[in-house]
């Protein structure tokens, strides 16, 4: 009988203490969010750091120097940092804060921009096309060179620890590219362009996506673009667009570690 | 002892069949109705909890579904050339004017909310676009006014609309493809192509596509728009379910693009959860199955509700936090669970009452019929039970008086028996005496007779002393008078009287008197008598040459008076019979001695009637005990 009447009491505050604890799990224990290069999941992306440098040609800089008409913009740095500024914004909304994005702009103290070794020409001597398109990659390489050799480490990814470095060239050209982490942005993209109004900020990001690793949603044949992602995407018709309505496609997001 | 504890199991058996009884009938009933009513409250609310999930996400679904459909009957042109039946079958047959005033117009009837539209030829070659950040390019890249149609496209601004070939994104194969997953030829709805909704800064967008048909509703280009799809976040904030529940909006790969509560500021992925998979193969959910209760993304238990939006290849789930959801429901089943468990106290209490009040009238009638046993048969039984009980109570009671009346009659007639067989055997004693102070006038030959004779009427007397005694104590006639005495005299007048028959048997007397010895409340006379029936006994059952101490102790106001013998001792069963009438131990030792069984009878008497208590303490070979208390009279100096 006692046995019968402790196994109901017992039985009914077992019930109760389970009912009222449940099994419930945290948000902890879910699914921990670390963001990461979209081809490399061994680099993280958690902290990302811009190094923007304004590179004018000696013979531009001297011309600015001496009054006459050059492609010098004297007001680069408000206009550099107020882009950067935007992507900025733009970075850490898509990735939904999870992606840190600083910026930090370099120049040489004494002239307060970084004026190059050579003269304009030097910079794209090796190619003889007009194209700014093929122009770019040369110039890049010979700009990035120059800088690694004045700058050590400028041009490293992993020179600081926990932070993936990027460096953005600002140069003056019409052209944008990008080679693993390294940028090279035409100043044409922050000038008042006609050509290319609007686009500086979309295009920047898009060369910037480029060293986290998102591929283009684009080809380019024969001078027609065919579009191969759907909307705004920025790896897409996006590059061309407005900032504010651009975004990072879900599924590159989901493969980046953001869901 | 036994006999007293035999009983107490009897009553405790009884009021545990009795309480197992009553349990039984009252706690099943309480219980089952508690299991059938905790079922059915949790059914009912489950069904509640359900309807309102539902109703909701239906609601919802349908405000989704209106809003996406203006936006898309909006799109949809039927093409008509200058006559009514002429059927074109290129969206490039037609002036491009005409494209581009109809691009203009939808775009300024949607331009709070669109981003970007275009229009593109059957082939996938975007043939005009328009967004608010090239609608000065696009108002100049079209002359309509031009007398060709390629004049029509101004040279300097055409090209800068950045036309691109979208043949190969899928907007174009749902909007010119002519069947659909299953195989089976598209119905006008299943040409209308709704995209992923994706986070911009702006807002959400989502991109829609609709074909633009000829006469015969063949598609012959189509137009393609990204749309800013905020009121579909209204809509959803708009939800109300509870005070913690959600509504999530997920895209066709199970990725939250908006909740009604922003429980986060980005898309996440839903897809491995079992309800997503099920929504999205096309499955409403009701929130009543098994498998729509579970542990959510943010680590709570829910209760879901799913239904899939397939035009637009979207999906509402209404997660409902159980805490919240059931919150009204804990409470009813605490307060529930209260009154069960109080019903159960109330319950016990009333089985431990009743069980006591059932079993009480068992257990006076067992008390009484323990005493009637013992021979006290003036017994009144209390049971006011007004049942059966009761009836037996006074059946008792008829039955104890009648033991009395039969108890008095032998009583009386052993009195009478005794008092008249007196007369006689004191007679003949005096015969016997006589005949053996005559020995010489008698033939020697009957000495033996004669002294037979006189042992065997000298029992008899004794039993009729004894017989008298215990019928005067049970009448109340035996006379006791009570005073502060010093009984050191009667103990050594005692040892004297006994002294004889020691000697005989070679028994010698220790007697540890204390000192001071007090003076105690007895009727001298008596306590003669039971110092001889203690002594004698201690003599007739002690070995041959043995030893009895008498011993003396004082203790809470009485004197202890012990005398133990070496004798052959007792076993604990025949200690407890020691007082009893007419008991003898029926050890062949003790049978050879003689004596009625009545005289520790008639000293347990003596002794309870001067306010003293008598037992025996004793052990098998060990020799036996028997001590008695007497009050110690209060010097009034």
């Amino acid at each position: 009988m006692m046995v019968l009447v402790v196994a109901l009491i017992g039985g009914g505050v077992y019930w109760y203490v389970a009912a009222q604890r449940g099994m419930e799990k945290t948000l902890s224990e879910q699914r921990k969010i670390s963001i990461h290069h979209y081809e490399n999941k061994e680099i993280s992306l958690a902290n990302i750091k811009v190094t923007a440098v304004y590179f004018v040609p000696k013979d531009d800089y001297r011309l600015y120097k001496e009054g006459q008409p050059s492609g010098f913009l004297p007001d680069w740095r408000e206009r550099v940092s107020g882009q950067l500024e935007r992507i900025k914004q733009f970075h850490e909304s898509q990735f939904a804060g999870f992606s840190k994005l600083q910026y930090v702009i370099q120049d040489d103290p004494e002239t307060e921009v970084i004026v190059g070794e050579q003269n304009s020409i030097e910079y794209v001597k090796k190619t003889d096309s007009s194209s700014s398109q093929i122009k770019v990659p040369e110039t890049l390489r010979i700009v990035g060179l120059e800088l690694e050799r004045r700058f050590p480490g400028i041009t490293l990814p992993d020179s600081e620890p926990g932070i993936y470095r990027i460096l953005v060239i600002y140069y003056q050209s019409v052209g944008a590219m990008s080679s693993e982490n390294v940028v090279l942005l035409g100043t044409a993209f922050i000038a008042e362009d006609a050509r290319i109004k609007g686009r500086g900020d979309t295009t920047l990001y898009h060369e910037f996506a480029h060293t986290l690793g998102l591929p283009d949603r684009y080809t380019y044949i024969e001078g027609q673009s065919y579009d191969r992602s759907t909307g705004y995407d920025i790896m897409g018709k996006a590059r061309n667009g407005e900032l504010e309505v651009a975004y990072i496609d879900y599924a590159d997001k989901k493969k980046m570690g953001l869901y | 002892m036994k006999e007293n504890k035999q009983h107490t199991e009897l009553t405790r058996r009884i009021g545990v069949k009795i309480g197992f009884v009553f349990l039984v009938f009252s706690l099943l009933p309480l219980i089952a109705i508690g299991l059938i009513g905790n079922y059915f409250l949790n059914q009912t609310y489950l069904y509640n909890v359900s309807s309102i999930e539902k109703n909701l996400i239906d609601q919802k679904a349908k405000e989704i579904e209106l809003f996406l459909g203006d936006i898309a009957s909006s799109m949809q042109y039927n093409l008509h050339g200058t006559q009514a039946d002429q059927v074109y079958s290129s969206v490039n047959n037609f002036r491009i004017s005409d494209l581009h005033q109809l691009l203009d117009s939808f775009y300024r009837t949607f331009q709070p909310i669109i981003v970007g539209a275009s229009i593109s030829d059957e082939k996938g070659k975007e043939i005009l676009k328009v967004s608010p950040y090239n609608y000065s390019i696009f108002l100049k890249a079209i002359n309509a006014h031009a007398e060709s149609e390629l004049a029509m496209k101004d040279p300097e601004w055409y090209p800068k609309l950045d036309l691109e070939d979208v043949s190969g994104l899928p907007e174009y194969a749902v909007v010119f493809g002519e069947k659909n997953e299953k195989g089976e030829v598209k119905t006008p709805d299943e040409h209308i192509y709704f995209g992923s909704i994706n986070q911009s800064q702006k807002g959400h967008i989502m991109r829609i596509a609709a074909p633009l048909t000829n006469a015969e509703g063949t598609a012959i280009g189509m137009v393609s728009a990204d749309i800013l799809v905020e009121d579909i976040y209204s809509i959803l904030r708009r939800s109300l379910l509870g005070s913690r529940g959600y509504v999530m909006l997920l895209n066709g790969a199970g990725m939250v693009v908006g909740d009604s509560l922003a429980k986060l500021s980005h898309q996440y992925d839903l897809s491995d959860f079992p309800i997503v998979q099920s929504v999205l193969g096309g499955e409403e959910r009701t929130g009543l199955e098994k498998e729509d209760q579970y542990i959510s993304y943010f680590g709570e238990g829910v209760v879901a509700a799913a239904k899939p939006i397939k035009r637009a290849n979207l999906a509402l789930v209404a997660e409902w936090p159980k805490a919240d959801a059931f919150s009204v429901l804990d409470d009813l089943k605490r307060q529930f669970a209260m009154v069960l468990g109080l019903a159960f106290l109330v319950l016990m209490l009333m089985g431990v009452v009743i069980t006591r009040r059932l079993s009480k009238p068992i257990r006076l009638l067992q008390q009484k019929a323990k005493e009637i046993g013992e021979g006290t048969f003036d017994q009144k039984i209390d049971i006011h039970s007004h049942d059966e009980l009761e009836d037996l109570g006074k059946s008792f009671e008829d039955m104890a008086r009648g033991l009395k009346e039969l108890n008095d009659l032998k009583d009386e007639f052993v009195f009478i028996a005794t008092h008249e067989l007196r007369s006689p055997v004191t007679v003949i004693k005096g015969y016997l005496s006589m005949l053996a102070e005559e020995k010489e006038k008698i033939p020697q030959d009957l000495f033996p007779f004669i002294e037979k004779s006189t042992m065997a009427n000298d029992r008899l007397v004794q039993l009729v002393n004894d017989l008298l005694e215990v019928a005067r104590s049970q009448a109340g006639k035996m006379k006791i008078d009570v005073s502060a005495t010093d009984i050191v005299p009667d103990i050594e007048y005692t040892i004297a009287e006994v002294k004889p028959l020691m000697e005989k048997r070679n028994v010698t007397v220790v007697n540890n008197l204390i000192s001071p010895f007090p003076k105690v409340m007895t009727d001298s006379f008596r306590l003669k008598e039971v110092l001889i029936n203690l002594l004698s006994n201690a003599v007739k059952y002690n070995k041959e040459g043995g030893t009895i101490t008498i011993s003396y102790d004082v203790k809470d106001g009485f004197l202890g008076v012990h005398v133990k013998d070496s004798g052959i001792g007792m076993k604990p069963e025949e200690v407890a019979k020691l007082f009893q009438k007419f008991y003898r131990a029926e050890n062949k030792l003790v049978q050879e001695i003689q004596g009625t069984g009545l005289g520790l009878f008639i000293v347990r008497n003596i002794i309870e009637k001067m306010g003293g208590k008598i037992w025996a303490e004793s052990e098998w070979g060990n020799g036996t005990t028997f001590s008695f208390t007497l009050k110690i009279a209060v010097d009034k100096n």
